[in-house]
């Protein structure tokens, strides 16, 4: 489709959404009026002689038992606290409810709701997640841990989200921090930090069992079991699989089908009031169509090669943590994980094995100081292999081996200024890594709760992006060619650097949360973050080709770019009646990148498109109902801004799911959820700047699902 | 799509809920209730069949109408009276005394001040291990959006407090203090 039908159609679409918006809205709104409580009114209006009135209150609960009072879930929607407690950062906590009621199937689409995240589905089995910008496939500026385990690939420092397919059932919440956190989580908490805690084994005592199935979907499955081992030793174990079916492309075959198995377990033991042990591991195989570039010593030298990811990864982690008393407590954690992924086709492997010991110790010094310290160390070994099918001509690297250490040291000290209304956070994380040496990553921070239903705070810190394997040693030249005026195909060779710098960030931030009104509360962001020493990738001089009619431009990463966004983020929460929640968050982010002068034109412009592969705007909004016999009833709709970083752009898009599900029994539920409703397929994101592959649209699609406890 | 969600949203209107649903304030009134009729307070406190209950919130309000409305007439056979108090100093004739979350900067003032009298301080500040580590009796703590109290017995039981050990049962209390 070319770039101007898209447009197009966009243009000719947009009216009628935004009539659909309006008569929503129109609807929504006069509702508020009558749903208003009758608890505000004021004690003064229920005098005795107005009986008639009284008795149109609700009836009173003193009269239940109080185990049953202990049992109603209130209707405020305070905001959930971080594990950290009030913190002066941008934190958003996804809980249970909102993971099971978003109807997601995968943990990247969970993301969607917090502002500030950009989170685009690129097909069936791959995602290009990030926070504040700097959206791609290979987003390396997030960290993202689970349990306390960071979930990472060394070769491109991010995340290959096929292969956290961890079950959502099990998440306790999500805390999801936007900006630098690398003062306690150390280099690549860059742009965020995304914690997954899952439950303790405690809370899941039982068996679930859930089965589904629809379009895109597929079929899938997963069963948990829990319990006790003795008194004081509760364990779970879990397995899951699921085999997805394809999205959309213009250009035939998606090759996006996605097949998985999954099994893992955790054991919680509580030795006293003061010792707390876990273990927990898991197993995951993934098996991921994709497409990729693969040259031939042949016109036309290369070709898209349909292909299969098979990766199988695993992790142990042991954890101790022992409270000294009410508010010191020291944790102690050791794991091992494991990554091992095959390009079936190409016959490119890469493995890696992950050592990790972590203490932590925090204590109060006085009333006034909180003091928390750790010390990390991490031991990678990666092994990344060539091609194979070519004799490493597509892919292959400086060096096949990497063993990578890194010793890690941090301290925060939290000085009461004045107790639950002024405090000041500074602190710095000092860590050592094989590529550049000593990174030091300073903050500070000030939080004020001037009254007890607001708080504002502002940071600023400093964090750095270490470079990865890829940056440092990569030969990719499975790229696809420009033709030069000889008629010679130019194929541009992606080229590691070893004497590669971190990208470094200054970052400040400004926060405000409120609490409205008792069924009301806002959160809200502003921030503006200062890059340099951004990498880009610089043509260095033409060399001969691998066969007659090509040469090779090498393209050598590089820090030679500095950059600037700045943004706003804003969320909602607000129950304007028992029944019926309303969640909206709005985001907007502006990206400048100021590629070095000096460099050609071309290679600025190509760094600059950048700007334009994160969406400037966001919008999202959930509409919850709790309905009669146990009914609920979920919209959620989202605008996503345009594209125009790629080429041919992405168009901005709504889109609209829906959830409904019953609970017949307690222990029963049904649901069935409808995506992407408001049309047949639209793209999310372009063609990903390291491996073109053609573009592939996200389809409409439904499933239904069962669960059961047991 | 858009006529289907009409005719959603107008079902919707005609119906109320029928689950357990309640807002905060009116659960913690309720349970204010309970904990009213749960807890002995010493004869001098209460000396006749007919001296006033006298409960009492300090700092900003956040009950509304709730607390007359649980608290109803009567606990037992005392006749009901609410104050509304700025400072926890005029709490002189409390029996129960509810420290809202804005004193939450106070606490431990607020807690002084009250330490010698025969009055249940119960609060939902913020920090509720503070609030008990001070001389607080119950504390309200959310779990999830289920509200549970934590008893610290022992300061109760300073203060010439007798707690039925049906209250003890039921609290989650060991986050509060010392009083586990």
């Amino acid at each position: 489709m070319s770039k101007s039908r898209i447009m197009q159609c966009h243009t000719s679409r947009t009216p009628k959404r935004w009539r659909d918006m309006i008569l929503l809205l129109l609807i929504i709104i006069p509702v508020n009026a009558s749903a208003a409580e009758p608890a505000s009114s004021s004690p003064e209006q229920r005098s005795p002689q107005q009986t008639r009135k009284e008795s149109q209150l609700p009836p009173r609960l003193s009269e239940l038992e109080l185990e049953e009072l202990m049992d109603i879930e209130v209707t405020t929607v305070t905001r959930k606290e971080s594990t950290m407690g009030e913190s002066a950062a941008a934190v958003s906590v996804i809980g249970q409810e909102d993971i099971r009621r978003s109807g997601a199937t995968t943990m990247a689409e969970l993301f969607r709701r917090v502002p500030g995240m950009n989170v685009a589905r690129i097909d069936n089995n791959k995602w290009a997640v990030s926070a504040r910008g700097f959206n791609d496939r290979f987003s390396n500026k997030l960290l993202v841990q689970r349990d306390g385990r960071t979930i990472y690939d060394p070769i491109f420092a991010g995340v290959i989200w096929n292969a956290v397919d961890y079950p959502l059932e099990d998440i306790e919440r999500i805390e999801v921090i936007r900006g630098p956190g690398a003062s306690l989580w150390g280099a690549n908490a860059v742009n965020g930090i995304i914690n997954i805690i899952t439950k303790s084994a405690k809370k899941t005592e039982g068996g679930l069992f859930s089965a589904g199935g629809g379009s895109q979907e597929g079929k899938f499955g997963a069963v948990r079991y829990g319990g006790k081992i003795e008194d004081k030793v509760d364990y779970r174990v879990y397995a899951k699989a699921f085999e997805r079916e394809k999205q959309f492309s213009q250009l035939g075959d998606t090759h996006d089908r996605w097949d998985g198995a999954s099994t893992g377990m955790r054991v919680d033991w509580r030795q006293s009031s003061l010792d707390s042990v876990t273990m927990q591991g898991d197993y995951l195989h993934s098996d991921a169509e994709s497409q990729d570039p693969d040259l031939q010593m042949t016109p036309p030298f290369i070709s898209l090669l349909p292909n299969r990811s098979v990766s199988k990864s695993g992790n142990i982690l042991g954890r101790w943590t022992h409270m000294t008393d009410e508010q010191s407590s020291w944790t102690l954690q050791a794991y091992w994980s494991r990554f091992d992924t095959r390009r079936k086709a190409v016959g490119i492997s890469n493995d890696n094995d992950s050592y990790d010991l972590d203490f932590q110790h925090q204590f109060p010094i006085g009333d006034q100081h909180k003091f928390i310290y750790g010390l990390g160390y991490r031991y990678v070994d990666q092994t990344t292999g060539n091609s194979l099918s070519d004799d490493g001509l597509s892919l292959s690297w400086l060096k096949n081996r990497f063993f990578l250490s890194t010793y890690s040291a941090f301290l925060q000290d939290e000085y009461v200024l004045v107790p639950y209304t002024l405090s000041v956070f500074l602190g710095s994380k000092f860590e050592h890594n094989d590529f550049t040496g000593i990174e030091v990553q300073p903050t500070g921070r000030l939080l004020w709760t001037p009254t007890h239903r607001q708080t504002l705070w502002a940071a600023v810190s400093r964090a750095v992006r270490t470079p990865s394997i890829s940056e440092e040693a990569i030969e990719l030249s499975a790229t696809f060619p420009t033709t030069l005026p000889s008629g010679a195909q130019l194929f541009p060779r992606l080229t590691g650097n070893p004497d590669l710098d971190s990208a470094r960030l200054i970052a400040y931030e400004l926060g405000y949360r409120a609490q409205v009104l008792e069924t009301f509360s806002l959160d809200s962001a502003l921030f503006y973050n200062h890059y340099d020493r951004l990498v880009l990738a610089v043509p260095q001089s033409i060399q001969g080709g691998f066969a007659p009619g090509t040469a090779i431009l090498p393209v050598r990463f590089e820090n030679r770019m500095d950059g600037e966004t700045y943004g706003v983020e804003i969320g909602a929460d607000w129950r304007p009646a028992k029944w019926w929640r309303l969640y909206g968050t709005y985001s907007f982010l502006k990206m400048k990148l100021y590629p070095d002068r000096s460099l050609p034109e071309r290679t600025r412009a190509d760094a600059e498109s950048a700007e334009g592969r994160s969406p400037q705007q966001q919008a999202f909004l959930q509409s919850s109902f709790n309905l009669p016999q146990d009914v609920e009833f979920d919209l959620i709709g989202r605008f996503v801004d345009s594209l125009p970083g790629f080429a041919p752009g992405i168009p901005s898009y709504f889109s609209l799911d829906a959830r409904a599900a019953w609970r017949p029994r307690k222990d029963l539920e049904i649901s069935l959820v409808g995506r992407n409703l408001l049309d047949d397929h639209h793209p999310e994101f372009g063609v990903s700047s390291i491996i073109a592959t053609p573009v592939v649209e996200i389809r409409r699609n439904v499933y239904a699902k069962v669960s059961w406890r047991f | 799509m858009r006529r289907v969600a009409v005719v959603i949203i107008l079902l919707l209107l005609g119906y109320t809920p029928v689950h357990a649903e309640a807002t905060e304030y009116q659960v913690k009134a309720a349970m204010l209730a309970h904990f009213a009729l749960f807890i002995d307070w010493p004869p001098a406190a209460l000396p006749t069949a007919d001296s006033p209950f006298v409960a009492c919130v300090v700092g900003e309000d956040p009950f509304g109408s709730w607390l007359k409305h649980e608290l109803g007439e009567r606990v037992g056979s005392h006749p009901v009276k609410i104050r509304y108090l700025k400072k926890a100093e005029a709490a002189q004739e409390c029996h129960m005394i509810f420290i809202s979350r804005s004193e939450q900067g106070r606490l431990k003032q607020v807690l002084a001040s009250l330490e010698n009298k025969v009055a249940l301080t119960v609060s939902d500040a913020r920090d509720i291990s503070y609030f008990c580590r001070h001389g607080g009796m119950i504390g309200f703590v959310m779990e999830g959006r289920k509200v549970r109290f934590n008893l610290n017995a022992e300061a109760a039981a300073k203060a010439g407090l007798k707690i039925d050990s049906k209250l003890k049962r039921v609290s989650g209390s060991t986050l509060c203090g010392e009083g586990r």
